[in-house]
């Protein structure tokens, strides 16, 4: 049935009507799910009900259905990565020439240009340079776009984190994944549209607005999701109210909420609020199913490396999010790193001791993912991100000193399927490695880029709040078409 | 450009305009304002082109070409017909109509007139696609004709029903009939209090058929102090309130809490709505200073705010953003923050009224120490507030697109430039003071009476919260883009009102609530036919239905359940956050500081707001983000809503503590307990045949329950005795020695060591271990001591264990024990025991038995209960809160009184024995001994009981968990999911 017509009252196009709802779907019924089984067909007094996470149409052809942004938590060093920098090797012990100019976050130790710590290895046709950090993902090299000339706003992972998820470094915006959500609904509406798996050591620093839908309705928020037994909250409730026992109390539960709505005819708000509890029902078995490996072969968890130090975490997530890939789930955020310093990719320390765990703990579980979804066919309809906040420096932290320190001037990330050209990389930095100099990609650009591949303007896509058109890249941001079908 | 000219000329003639003279005031100016003065001002003119007077408009800009040139050669005449001005928006040409165009070049070619003196403002008046100063909102408040009534069927009709009616009548609509009785006092309760109506107000009000009866309702509950607890709520979300800054640390804001309660004070107090804006803006700076009126100031810094900002210079600006954003967005209800980087596009707010407001703050404390802000030394006083440094603050300087690197004009303190009648320069302060008095003038301009927007948006935001909906449905945006007044004139009466009745809010709240247009019923008789012409009920032919909001949904469960904890004011609480809520923290468990029951149970409007980590239940149902301010929180149904008050823990502990009070209340009466129910959730009877499927559902469950729980008992019991374990609360546990575990014996089978269990998980806790060097003051260990469990038999002739530590460190505490006694003699006999002769012989804790059976819990609860079946194993709990002390046998209460007298907590302990005095030596076993610095909850308890008691083999079956019980609390969580009790008709 189509409900268009009964959408927006009084002749109203829906901008109108969705503003004079007090600037979102307030008071819509929100997400009243019920386009799915004609609910309204069975009941009444339809009026205005619009699902705020029903799938839409894109702006632009696209084919990507899903993104899974590999969030880098704490910033790899791209110098030590992707990023390929001979020249330190000649200035190895020299200070970075003066005319380069930084804030040394953190006011920390200043030290001498520093090589590569693992050697490059050329990979695929396309011959990428890939750092033996990641000796799997270097097997996909002609399926990367790597974009090297990166930069970003803050120097600080508490703003920077927030600035990679929404935009700005202030708190209080809509997450990238919310705007996506908002943008494209989802497909599959027993599960959130929109997810993010943290990494058991903790959460990104700064906390819920990274996942945060700012000033959009908490429908398009992100959701946490663990990748076993029950991934969301309240799934379950205390184990005597078993499956039986609630639904002799969603029985009653019926019984009592029709009878309300007969004496209350049209009460839209009423039915779609009856509509959820089912919805909830369906979602207390459709989720745990979503992370249920028990399903997936053998051959499929030793390739993720789920059960094996030290990639079972990271694997089982990469795993979960192929899962949610295929029931339609719109964005899926991996978190690579929790909490602070050595637990992330902030290595400040050593390079070779942080790096060589953490790309331990992700390299395999992404060669896999790229694999499954490209064997599965999944590939061209799932955008894969990969990038950390912001990025290191060239130089050491310290005199000799084996880590580095912060630098959001130039930085590595790479995107993948989704349409992405791949073998290719995009920009440069400076011999150093230090500075984005090339086709420089800002943060709004790697937004704008992202959202176009899923078939978002980024122009287009405004939100109206506090009498101003909001979007995700304000009045910045440029598609990075090269790397564009 | 011969071409071009030919153009013009055949457009001219095309079009035949008449060739009489121009009207420059009536035809160009409008037309200049409308199309040129958004880029082509005097503040940053697009290509140097400044087209507000004759002087500038003939210099011409960068190209200097004058307007005055002919119409062959007029540049900016060509500009316009090669389609470059008004520049294309997003790719779209927009180009200037035929007429518009026809007009300008007929007025260029008779020689563009312009009176000299004639200057022309972007914002002199409004067109469309712009607000000017003449703007709805910015005109003066006219104290309106109240209309005559044109429906005399109303006959408690008010002036507010007289504006409503006029409109319906013109719209062919009439209004609801009222609401029934029942159904209003539920609405009036809720949206004064927050709080459902007690089932005896129900009653009381039914039976009561005077007709002032209703307004003695408002009245009174205008009153309580529930009142400020629920509307300062909608005033901490407009003044982006939380307890923390956010970021990185998220660090507490100390005190920030009496702010909070200032708001609730204020708001019960009635306080004058001017006095109440004058105090946040300026309670520092105003000739009755004290620490209340600078507690106030604290609305200034309860923002965010980032200690490691990227550039800590540009983040100075960022701070005067929020704070001019906040402040004119609550208390004007204007989009001033737009103007930040250029003039407002859409309302009659230049670039330099955003520096005039931004220097209002200017001269604060909008650095980085103190958490941005003054210390309370500079305050005075031990508060969060604000005040500025000094009485001469550096200049401020416009930037142009809001560019730090890019200073124009030093920019002076002032009122926004749109209210004509008030825009006067502020007065710079007397040399003697202490602050500049900038925020204080502010404050003056705000709530000078002539002031058009303060009164209008306040109440406004009154009507709304009550209505449902504002007569400006964007509450904080009164100009362009916002909503027009659904009803202005009677925006404007309740505007006079509240300026006429010298500011008193309560008065313009009871305005509304006694009107019939708030007292109608939701549902009207042509409800679908209305709904086809207006939807959105623009016109008020009904009440709104409303669904609760987070708060009143948590502090309604909590109040029918019971346990709802009043306690007024002080700081924040910590509600229970399930460890999976808090994986998002980069900070995990030690981020969270569960508080102790009572205190969760409070009312909301005391909970923590942690910025990097809200309550998921509280987010779920909307609470508004906390970064910016919120004027109107949506209103979502989703289906982790549902999610949550299906399986939710805190819904159903709440149901069960439900459960209780309706056993508690009608033991052994079902009907009775339905009935309560009914009237608890809903504020009436139910029917006869509610309370037969009511009925039919505790039985159905209780059956189904039963059956659970015999299947259960069929399990091996280490199953779930391992579930039992694992909820034991482990938050402050500080001893835990049981008997199964960490015993290391001599070869005679003695306890030498005894290894505390307890999670060492804060700083101040360390390990209890208990221990015995002296061979013959050993315990005898006994694998087979209580009930085939590991007990520590001590011989009641020297036999005891030295404890490590200060066993019991907090006042406060739990001591829950697993003992038996081989003697029930009358000699005195203790479990744990700090007793000494120096200095504490009457003020020392320790727990044992004496006498018949005697409980003692020190010396200042003696006796405290008889102990039943002495001779069988039991569990003794003795609790001491700052109310009272109790003592428990098994889960049964055995006596409770005033709280313990202060004691000396201080090491070294002993088990099984008294202190140093040899003596009172216990005679039986000890199995296992738990010491929490806290009081614990009911529910607490029952966990270890149950723990212990399945272990042990005792009897602790705690009434609650009956098939019945949960049954029962079975029926209590269904109607809590009921539409019935979440909307409020």
């Amino acid at each position: 049935m189509n409900h268009q017509k009964q959408l927006f009252p009084c002749g109203q196009t829906r901008r109108e009507f969705v503003w004079q709802m007090g600037g979102g779907f307030a008071g819509l019924a929100l997400a009243s799910l019920l386009d799915s089984d004609k609910f309204f067909d069975k009941h009444a007094a339809a009026a205005d009900i619009t699902n705020p996470l029903s799938a839409r149409k894109p702006h632009l052809p696209s084919k990507v259905q899903s993104c899974i942004f590999l969030m880098m938590n704490g910033a790899p060093s791209q110098v030590d990565t992707f990023d390929y920098k001979p020249a330190l090797n000649k200035y190895a012990g020299q200070p970075l020439p003066s005319d380069k100019t930084y804030i040394n976050s953190g006011g920390r130790k200043v030290g001498f240009l520093t090589p590569n710590f693992r050697p490059f290895r050329r990979g695929g046709e396309s011959g990428q340079l890939i750092s033996d950090y990641f000796p799997g993902i270097r097997k996909h090299a002609d399926k990367l776009a790597i974009i090297k000339s990166c930069h970003a706003d803050s120097h600080a992972h508490g703003s920077a984190l927030v600035a990679m998820n929404t935009g700005s470094t202030f708190i209080g915006r809509p997450s990238l994944g919310s705007w996506s959500v908002y943008g494209l609904g989802t497909e599959n509406t027993s599960l959130p549209g929109y997810v993010v798996m943290m990494d058991k050591r903790g959460g990104p620093i700064s906390g819920q607005p990274n996942y945060s839908s700012g000033f959009m309705p908490s429908t398009f928020q992100g959701t946490l999701f663990r990748p076993v037994g029950n991934p969301i909250l309240d799934l379950q409730g205390p184990a005597h109210i078993d499956q039986k026992a609630q639904r002799n109390q969603l029985d009653l539960l019926a019984k009592l909420n029709d009878k309300h709505l007969q004496q209350r005819p049209g009460g839209a708000d009423l039915a779609s609020r009856i509509q959820s509890y089912e919805l909830a029902f369906r979602m207390q078995s459709e989720a745990p199913e979503a992370v249920d490996l028990s399903r997936e072969s053998q051959s499929t968890l030793d390739a993720y490396g789920v059960d094996k130090h030290p990639t079972d975490e990271f694997g089982r997530n990469c795993l979960v999010a192929r899962r949610l890939v295929q029931r339609g789930v719109r964005f899926i955020q991996l978190y690579s790193g929790g909490g602070h310093l050595a637990d992330t990719w902030d290595a400040h320390v050593s390079i070779e001791k942080n790096h060589g765990q953490h790309a331990a703990e992700i390299d395999q579980p992404i060669d896999a993912l790229l694999t499954d979804l490209e064997q599965r066919g999944l590939l061209d309809s799932t955008l894969i991100v990969w990038g950390g906040e912001f990025g290191r420096m060239p130089f050491s932290e310290g005199k000799n000193a084996p880590g580095r320190n912060h630098n959001p001037y130039g930085f590595t990330m790479w995107m993948a399927g989704g349409g992405v050209k791949g073998g290719i990389s995009y920009g440069e930095t400076d011999d150093f490695g230090f500075e984005a100099v090339t086709d420089r990609a800002h943060v709004h650009d790697i937004h704008a880029t992202i959202l176009h591949l899923m078939g978002l303007d980024h122009e287009r896509l405004t939100y109206f709040h506090q009498g101003r058109e909001e979007s995700l890249t304000d009045v910045h941001g440029n598609v990075i078409t090269a790397i564009c079908p | 450009m011969t071409r071009r000219a030919t153009t013009i000329a055949s457009l001219l003639l095309a079009l035949s305009v008449p060739l009489q003279a121009i009207d420059f005031e009536k035809e160009i100016a409008p037309l200049i304002v409308r199309r040129c003065l958004e880029c082509h001002n005097s503040i940053d003119p697009q290509g140097g082109l400044d087209l507000t007077s004759l002087k500038s408009a003939i210099a011409g800009g960068d190209s200097e070409s004058s307007i005055q040139s002919p119409v062959e050669e007029n540049f900016l005449l060509q500009r316009i017909t090669d389609g470059e001005m008004p520049p294309a928006i997003k790719g779209v040409p927009q180009p200037l109509p035929a007429a518009e165009l026809a007009l300008l070049t007929k007025w260029i070619s008779t020689g563009a007139d312009w009176p000299a003196a004639r200057h022309l403002d972007f914002y002199e008046a409004t067109t469309d696609s712009h607000a000017g100063r003449d703007w709805w909102s910015l005109r003066p408040v006219m104290n309106p004709q109240i209309p005559s009534p044109t429906n005399t069927s109303v006959d408690k009709a008010t002036p507010i029903d007289a504006f409503i009616a006029a409109r319906l009548a013109t719209n062919n609509l009439t209004a609801a009939p009222p609401a029934d009785k029942r159904t209003l006092l539920r609405r009036l309760y809720y949206d004064v209090t927050g709080l459902p109506p007690p089932p005896a107000a129900i009653t009381a009000f039914l039976a009561n058929n005077d007709p002032t009866a209703y307004e003695t309702e408002i009245d009174k509950l205008l009153a309580t102090h529930h009142f400020g607890q629920r509307w300062s709520r909608y005033w901490l979300d407009l003044v982006r309130f939380a307890d923390t800054c956010g970021y990185e640390r998220d660090q507490l804001k100390p005190n920030i809490w009496k702010y909070r309660d200032w708001v609730i004070d204020a708001l019960n107090a009635d306080m004058p709505y001017d006095r109440f804006v004058r105090d946040q803006l300026a309670g520092d700076e105003v000739a009755y200073r004290d620490e209340q009126s600078v507690i106030a100031t604290g609305m200034i810094r309860a923002g965010t705010w980032n200690d490691e900002p990227n550039d800590p210079a540009d983040y100075v600006y960022t701070r005067l953003e929020d704070m001019v954003h906040t402040t004119t967005s609550a208390f004007l209800g204007l989009t001033v923050k737009c103007a930040r980087c250029h003039n407002h596009k859409f309302d009659p707010i230049p670039q330099t009224d955003y520096y005039r407001a931004a220097a209002i703050f200017w001269p604060g404390y909008i650095g980085q120490a103190n958490l941005g802000g003054p210390s309370t030394e500079q305050l005075g006083y031990d508060v969060f507030g604000w005040t500025d440094r000094n009485n001469s603050p550096a200049e401020l300087r416009l930037l142009i697109k809001g560019e730090r690197h890019r200073p124009a004009d030093v920019i002076q303190p002032g009122p926004l430039s749109a209210v004509r009648v008030l825009d006067k320069p502020f007065i710079p302060s007397q040399s003697a003071a202490n602050t500049t008095q900038r925020r204080l003038q502010f404050a003056n301009w705000i709530t000078d009476s002539q002031n058009p927007l303060t009164a209008r948006v306040m109440v406004n935001r009154i009507w709304q919260h009550y209505l449902g909906e504002g007569i400006v449905r964007t509450p904080n945006n009164f100009g362009f883009k916002g909503s027009p007044p659904t009803h202005p004139q009677l925006l404007d009466y309740l505007a006079s009102e509240l300026v006429s009745g010298q500011w008193k809010m309560k008065r313009i709240h009871k305005l509304i609530l006694m009107s019939a247009t708030y007292q109608q019923a939701s549902q009207h008789p042509q409800q679908s036919k209305y709904a086809q012409r207006d939807f959105l009920n623009h016109y008020w032919w009904r009440a709104n239905r409303k669904r609760l909001d987070a708060e009143a949904l948590r502090d309604t469960i909590l109040n029918i359940s019971g346990r709802l904890d009043t306690k007024l004011g002080g700081p924040a609480f910590y509600p229970k956050m399930a460890a999976d809520a808090l994986e998002g923290l980069s900070r995990k468990a030690s981020a969270w500081p569960t508080s102790l029951q009572p205190e969760r149970n409070r009312r909301s409007i005391y909970m923590i707001s942690k910025r990097a980590q809200l309550l998921p239940l509280m987010t779920t149902f909307d609470f508004a983000d906390t970064t910016l301010p919120c004027a109107r929180r949506e209103s979502t149904i989703v289906a982790t809503q549902a999610l949550a008050l299906l399986n939710n823990h805190f819904v159903h502990s709440q149901s069960e503590a439900l459960a209780e009070r309706l056993t508690t209340e009608h033991p052994a009466d079902i009907h009775a307990q339905i009935t309560r129910l009914w009237n608890l959730a809903f504020s009436r009877n139910p029917t006869k045949s509610e309370l037969a499927v009511a009925e039919s559902h505790i039985l159905n469950q209780s059956l189904h329950f039963a059956g659970q729980q015999n299947a259960d008992k069929e399990d091996e019991s280490s199953h779930s005795i391992k579930e039992l374990l694992g909820q034991i609360p482990r938050a402050n546990l500080g001893l835990w020695l049981r008997a199964d575990k960490g015993v290391q014996l001599d070869d005679q089978g003695r306890v030498m060591f005894w290894r505390d269990q307890a999670p060492s998980t804060t700083d101040h806790l360390h390990k209890h271990d208990a221990s015995q060097a002296t061979l013959a003051n050993r315990p005898l260990f006994q694998s087979q001591g209580i009930h085939k469990n590991a007990a520590i038999k001590f011989d009641g002739k020297d036999d005891f264990l030295n404890l490590a530590g200060q066993a019991i460190w907090k006042p406060q505490f739990s001591i829950i024990a697993v003992v038996s006694q081989s003697s029930t003699g009358s000699a005195a006999r203790e479990i744990i025991s700090n007793w000494h002769r120096r200095g504490r012989s009457t003020n020392s804790i320790f727990l044992g038995t004496t006498g018949t059976n005697k409980v003692r819990l020190s010396d200042a609860f003696s006796p405290a209960g008889i102990l039943t079946e002495p001779s069988r194993p039991f569990i003794l709990t003795a609790i001491n809160t700052t109310g009272q002390a109790s003592t428990f046998q098994n889960s049964t209460l055995l006596a409770t009184q005033a709280a313990l007298t202060p004691r000396v907590l201080a090491a070294p302990y002993v088990l099984g024995t008294q202190g140093n005095y040899g003596s009172e030596f216990w005679q039986g076993n000890i199995a296992e001994l738990l010491v929490f610095d806290h009081p614990l909850s009911k529910e607490e308890r029952d966990a270890v009981w149950s723990y212990l008691g399945v272990k042990y083999q005792l009897s602790v079956t705690p009434t609650r968990k009956t098939p019945d019980h949960l049954a029962l609390a079975s029926l209590c969580h269904v109607i809590l999911n009921t539409n019935e009790f979440i909307f409020i008709d």
